[in-house]
């Protein structure tokens, strides 16, 4: 359904918006007290397509805090490096409305 | 003086605000902390966003998005030859 791929694109420029707000006081915050932890780690995601596994790492470089660093194509593997250990749900957030958008 | 100007100043300070906070960032973290170049990266995102709101605020949007999806391009590029650049070594 065209339709709901374009509701899908617009959630998903809603929600990146959000992130990018959110994460740039985050950061901001860190900056001032100085609470900063950075590390490197992998995480697997379910795109399947290389152009939404390019706009997903496109979108967490965008995010202040976190960054792509590498992309497995094949396996569906990301390396982001983050400025704070966090789970995966917050690194992407964005992931399920790219899913419905593209795939 | 009217409402709009009044938005635009107080856009306008809150992206300067965010600049000088992103520069006092670079020179804070010294080299000891370990990962520290993903940590300067990071950081210069918060410039990366406070241009981007300046330059809307300014009435350019064209340039704005260009920024917007070309400024990630250089801070992959960074962090991906630091990151093999260091496992040679």
């Amino acid at each position: 359904m065209f339709l709901v791929r374009i509701f899908y694109g617009i959630a998903y420029f809603i929600v990146l918006i959000v992130e990018i707000i959110k994460a740039t006081l985050d950061v901001a915050l860190r900056v001032v007290n100085g609470k900063i932890d950075p590390i490197v780690v992998e995480i697997d995601t379910e795109l399947k397509r290389p152009v939404s596994q390019v706009i997903l790492a496109n979108s967490i470089t965008l995010t202040p805090g976190t960054l792509s660093v590498d992309l497995d194509s094949e396996k569906g593997i990301l390396k982001v490096a983050i400025i704070t250990p966090r789970e995966r749900e917050a690194i992407i957030p964005f992931e399920q409305y790219i899913k419905g958008m593209l795939e | 003086m009217d409402i709009v100007m009044i938005i635009k100043s107080v856009l306008l300070l809150i992206s300067a605000a965010l600049v000088l906070l992103a520069a006092y960032g670079i020179i804070r973290f010294k080299d000891e902390v370990p990962n520290v170049l993903y940590a300067r990266i990071h950081i210069l995102g918060i410039a990366d966003m406070a241009c981007i709101l300046a330059l809307l605020v300014l009435n350019e949007p064209l340039l704005a998005v260009a920024y917007f999806i070309l400024a990630p391009f250089a801070s992959h590029a960074i962090a991906n030859g630091h990151y093999y650049g260091e496992e040679e070594k």
